[in-house]
């Protein structure tokens, strides 16, 4: 081990090959990860619980039965016994609401559609459900359980019509928005 | 033997590129190793979630017959399908546990496969709603939920 070192420029130039490569196999490393990281998988028990498709909930909210009993009180008072299907309540409800009636005899039967759109959705997901009517003017819902903040977060949604009444279309919007934003609080 | 003075020199020098080209080449492997495995893995995950969602669709299937998504089964389909059957034919002998529950208009457990205690690798779970008609004459909420898992 004794001598004096080679000046030469020969070990320097195989030092710079080596960290060439050392480079480039940290580029080709951090590819092949982030690569890796876009095949994302289905989600946990967790996420399966966390999320429930709008489609399936406002499908299954509108053929079910309201499940209580009920009174509403417009000219005439009008009783719901229990086994109604919702979509036909919302029908009754839109076209009181149009011909002038208060939104106040339906305060119940809104809370029902609530408490029912709650249950179905996903814990971290609040409910808002709007309703629209082809033929009123403008595009300002006729009903709206409960009333959707402006400034509402990212949302998803799901719409479906049926007939009313008097042979106008419903359009019934559901919207799931994140239950933890402020502006919903 | 050759006896200059290079080797010397060369000796000192080879150590940090030999450590910079190990260096290296353990990343590249590591990172390979891993991403090769973190696919596989996802893979098999999303065919598993595949499993569970076609296990959850046949059950729906099932109880609506040939008549489609308007048709609203009786709560007593539900008791009396054959659940082993179906998971026999969609989930090619992997464990599952399903549970039934009524959502609407009171939350009730209606019926459930608790599956094996056995250990598991990989695990998928799907849900779907449907409307079902009850004794009373009332169309409730119903949720089917499954879990399928593989065994280790």
């Amino acid at each position: 081990m004794c001598g004096r070192m080679n000046d030469s420029d020969g070990g320097q130039l195989a030092l710079m090959d080596a960290v060439v490569f050392f480079a480039a196999s940290m580029l080709i490393s951090t590819a092949l990860l982030a690569y890796a990281s876009d095949f994302a998988g289905p989600g946990s028990i967790h996420a399966c619980n966390d999320w429930r498709d709008p489609d399936e909930v406002l499908h299954a909210f509108l053929h079910a039965s309201v499940g209580t009993e009920l009174i509403v009180n417009l000219n005439s008072s009008v009783q719901i016994k229990g086994n109604e299907e919702i979509a036909e309540c919302i029908a009754i409800e839109t076209q009181a609401l149009r011909s002038g009636a208060g939104i106040a005899p339906f305060e119940e039967l809104n809370d029902v559609c609530l408490r029912i759109l709650r249950s179905c959705s996903a814990p971290l997901y609040e409910p808002f459900l709007i309703v629209l009517c082809s033929d009123a003017n403008g595009t300002e819902p006729i009903l709206a359980i409960p009333w959707l903040p402006e400034n509402h977060p990212e949302a998803h949604a799901s719409s479906a019509e049926f007939p009313g009444l008097v042979g106008e279309t419903i359009l019934v919007t559901l919207i799931l928005c994140p239950a933890s934003s402020p502006e919903l609080a | 033997m050759k006896s200059d003075e290079l080797g010397v020199g060369g000796f000192f020098e080879d150590l940090p590129v030999l450590a910079f080209v190990l260096g290296g080449t353990a990343i590249l492997l590591m990172s390979a190793t891993w991403s090769c495995e973190h696919i596989a893995s996802q893979h098999a995950c999303n065919e598993l979630r595949n499993r569970a969602v076609s296990f959850v669709e046949r059950i729906c299937a099932e109880l609506r017959g040939s008549r489609g998504n308007e048709f609203v089964p009786s709560l007593s389909a539900i008791v009396q399908l054959n659940y082993s059957r179906l998971a026999e034919e969609e989930l090619d002998g992997r464990e599952y546990a399903l549970a039934i529950l009524q959502l609407h208009p009171s939350v009730q457990w209606i019926l459930g496969h608790p599956g094996s205690e056995l250990p598991c690798s990989e695990i998928a779970a799907a849900s779907a709603m449907l409307n079902v008609l009850n004794e009373e004459g009332t169309t409730v909420i119903v949720e089917v939920r499954a879990i399928v898992w593989e065994n280790e």
